[in-house]
C-alpha cells in the first residue's frame, strides 16, 4: 500500500466515522441507554433484512436517515429498504413511537422548503403506515432548510441536507 | 417627467455578479428628479438643531426612494431663503433643479411650525405649500412627514417614509425579532431568543405581528402584541403551521397547515377563533398572500407537475387561476398593496431572481438576482420592495424600487438577517 492509498484509506475511515456519528446522533435506545448501536459493516440494511411481522428478532435498523432528490419527496429504493427495516422493528416494538423530521437543502425559498420538508416527512409516514404501523405512532415535523447538516454549498453538501430522520420519541 | 436612463441600466449591468447571466433586468424609463432641498434655520436660531437633523433625514428619505437626486446647496445661485420670500425660477432652472423644496421652522406661541414650499422652476409655479405643526413628535418622525409631503406632491403617490420594518436576526440556534424605522433608525430587538422564527407579518393596524416559531421542536403560529410583547398561540396543529399573512381588513389570517396531510392554505377567523380550509390539492400549497380587495389569495403550489408555481384562488367563487407561466420554480408571492402586481422569487438556470408580474401572470420584470434572494415585501405605497439575499456569506436585507433602480442594503453587514416585512 503506497502513501497515497494510505491517505485515501485514512480519509475514508474518517468519513465513515463521521457518518456513523451522524446516524447515531438522533438515536436513543429503547432502554434509554446510550450504548452505541452503529457498528462498522452494519450501515445499510438490505431488503432481505426485512424480517416480517413474525420475526421477534428484528433489530433496530442502524440507519435512520432517508435521502431525497432536489424538490422531491419521492422515496427511492435505498430509502424504501431503510423504511422496511424500521417498519419491521416498529411492528415488533409496539410501544415505540417515532417522529419523522423532514429537512431540505438551502436552495429555493425558505417557506416553500418548510412545506417540502413536511411532504418528505409525510411520505415517510405514508410508507410506514402502508405497512401497518398505526399513524398515531408516527409524528411528523418539518425544519425546512433551517437545520442544515452541512452548511456549505455544492451538491455533495446539499445532498446531505435533503433528508428525513426517524427519531424515537 | 420619466425619461430613459442609460446611466441606471449601465450601472445595473456592471453591478451584476458574473454568474447571474440570463435575466433581463427591468428598468423603467424613469430618471430621478433633481431636487434643490434645504431647511433654513429659524430666524432666532431656536430650532437650529432639529432643523439640521430634519434637513438630513428628509434628504436621505428622498434619495432612498431613488426617485430623487439632491443638488448640493453649494451649487445654488440663489439662497433658499429667497425661495421662501420671492422665488426667481430662472436661478433654479439654470442649475437644473426640477424641484425646489424649502423648509423653515417658525416659533409661534402655540409651538414650532414647519413651513414647507415646493416649486417647479420649469413650469414657473408653486406646486404646494404647507405648515406642519410640531405637535410634540420626535424630529425624525416630523422629517418623515415632510418627506412624505414632498413625495406625494411631486410623484403623486403617498410617501412611505414614516413606515417601519420588522425582520428576523438569527444568531446561533436562536432568532430575534427586530424592529426599525424604514431608514434603519431606532433599530431595536423586540422579541428575543425564539427557537426558529419565520414569516412575521404586520396586522393592518400595525399593532400585532403574526409569526411562525417552534416550541419544543414543534411549529406553531403566534400573535405577538407590539405594545406589550405578549405572545398568543393561534395555530398549533399536527404537522406544519407556517406562513401567516393578515387579510387587508385584519379580520383573517391565511396560513399553511398540514393537519389533513398535504400542506394546504387555511384561513383563520381571528374573532371566531376558527379555521377554514381554502385549498384542497394533493401537493405542496404554501405562502398565501391576499389581494388588496380581499377577494383573492395567491399562493405557491406544486400541483402542476411537482414544480412550485404561483396560483390564485377566489375566496368566494373558488375559482383557481394559474399566475406564473415563466420558469419552473416560482415561489414566495407577495401581492402589491396597489393590487396591480405580484412580487415573487423565480429561478432560471439555478440563479434566483426577485421579479414582479401582473396578477394575470404577464409582463414579468426581473429586478435583482443573487444567491438566496428571498422573502419579498412591499412598502405600503407599492413603490419599494425589501428582500433578503446572501451576497457575502450571510443573509442581509436590501431594498429596491419596484420599477427598477438598484439595491441598497438596509441591515448591517455580517449578520444573519432575513424575513423582512414592511409595516402597512
Amino acid at each position: 500500500m503506497n502513501h497515497r492509498q494510505q491517505i485515501t484509506l485514512a480519509i475514508m475511515l474518517a468519513a465513515s466515522m463521521v457518518f456513523a456519528g451522524c446516524a447515531k446522533k438522533n438515536v436513543v435506545n429503547a432502554d434509554g441507554s446510550n450504548k452505541p448501536i452503529v457498528h462498522a459493516g452494519q450501515q445499510m440494511p438490505s431488503t432481505n433484512g426485512v424480517a416480517g411481522a413474525n420475526n421477534m428478532d428484528a433489530v433496530r435498523p442502524s440507519t435512520n436517515v432517508i435521502y431525497f432528490a432536489f424538490n422531491s419527496s419521492a422515496i427511492d429504493a435505498a430509502g424504501r429498504a431503510v423504511l422496511d427495516a424500521h417498519a419491521a422493528w416498529l411492528r415488533n416494538h409496539p410501544t415505540m413511537a417515532i417522529t419523522i423530521e423532514g429537512n431540505c437543502d438551502q436552495r429555493g425559498s425558505r417557506e416553500y422548503n418548510l412545506a417540502l420538508g413536511q411532504e418528505r416527512a409525510n411520505a415517510v409516514r405514508g410508507h410506514l403506515t402502508a405497512q401497518g404501523i398505526a399513524s398515531s405512532r408516527v409524528d411528523t415535523v418539518s425544519f425546512g432548510e433551517e437545520r442544515p447538516a452541512c452548511t456549505g454549498t455544492g451538491e455533495a453538501c446539499w445532498a446531505q441536507n435533503r433528508h428525513a430522520d426517524i427519531v424515537t420519541r | 417627467m420619466r425619461k430613459i436612463s442609460i446611466i441606471f441600466v449601465t450601472w445595473i449591468l456592471l453591478a451584476l455578479p458574473a454568474q447571474a447571466a440570463d435575466f433581463n433586468i427591468y428598468q423603467s424609463n424613469f430618471t430621478p428628479l433633481q431636487i434643490a432641498w434645504q431647511t433654513i434655520p429659524a430666524q432666532d436660531g431656536a430650532a437650529t438643531n432639529p432643523a439640521r437633523l430634519i434637513d438630513q433625514v428628509v434628504r436621505n428619505d428622498l434619495l432612498s426612494s431613488q426617485s430623487f437626486k439632491a443638488l448640493d446647496p453649494i451649487s445654488f445661485l440663489a439662497t433658499a431663503q429667497s425661495a421662501l420670500s420671492k422665488i426667481d425660477y430662472a436661478d433654479w432652472r439654470i442649475i437644473g433643479a426640477d424641484i425646489v423644496a424649502v423648509c423653515q421652522p417658525q416659533v409661534r406661541p402655540d409651538g414650532t411650525h414647519w413651513l414647507l414650499h415646493i416649486y417647479d422652476p420649469f413650469r414657473n409655479k408653486q406646486l404646494a405649500s404647507t405648515d406642519i405643526a410640531n405637535d410634540g413628535k420626535a424630529p425624525r418622525l416630523l422629517a418623515h412627514r415632510i418627506a412624505n409631503f414632498i413625495y406625494r406632491t411631486v410623484i403623486g403617490v403617498p410617501g412611505h417614509f414614516d413606515s417601519h420594518i420588522l425582520y428576523v436576526h438569527k444568531h446561533g440556534d436562536f432568532s430575534d425579532l427586530v424592529y426599525m424605522d424604514q431608514d434603519g433608525a431606532n433599530r431595536q430587538v423586540i422579541g428575543r431568543n425564539f427557537t426558529l422564527l419565520l414569516s412575521p407579518d404586520w396586522s393592518p393596524n400595525n399593532q400585532q405581528v403574526a409569526l411562525n416559531t417552534y416550541v419544543g421542536n414543534r411549529p406553531r403560529l403566534e400573535l405577538f402584541n407590539l405594545a406589550n410583547g405578549k405572545r398568543t398561540t393561534f395555530g398549533h396543529f399536527r404537522g406544519l403551521n407556517s406562513t401567516p399573512e393578515f387579510s387587508p381588513d385584519g379580520r383573517f389570517i391565511a396560513a399553511t397547515l398540514s393537519i389533513h396531510g398535504d400542506p394546504n392554505i387555511y384561513i383563520y377567523d381571528i374573532r371566531k377563533r376558527s379555521w377554514h380550509q381554502l385549498t384542497h390539492a394533493k401537493a405542496v400549497n404554501t405562502t398565501p398572500t391576499w389581494s388588496p380587495d380581499g377577494q383573492w389569495i395567491a399562493f405557491t403550489s406544486s400541483r402542476a407537475g411537482g414544480n412550485p408555481q404561483i396560483f390564485r384562488k377566489n375566496i368566494k367563487t373558488g375559482a383557481v387561476l394559474r399566475v406564473s407561466t415563466v420558469g419552473n420554480y416560482n415561489t414566495s408571492p407577495s401581492w402589491s398593496p396597489m393590487g396591480n402586481r405580484i412580487a415573487l422569487i423565480t429561478r432560471k438556470d439555478w440563479s434566483y431572481a426577485l421579479a414582479t408580474i401582473k396578477p394575470d401572470g404577464s409582463d414579468i420584470h426581473y429586478l435583482v438576482t443573487g444567491k438566496r434572494v428571498e422573502s419579498p415585501s412591499w412598502s405600503k405605497n407599492g413603490q419599494m420592495l425589501i428582500y433578503s439575499a446572501d451576497i457575502n456569506g450571510t443573509r442581509r436585507l436590501y431594498r429596491i424600487p419596484a420599477w427598477g433602480g438598484h439595491s441598497q442594503p438596509i441591515t448591517p453587514a455580517n449578520q444573519d438577517d432575513s424575513d423582512g416585512v414592511w409595516s402597512r
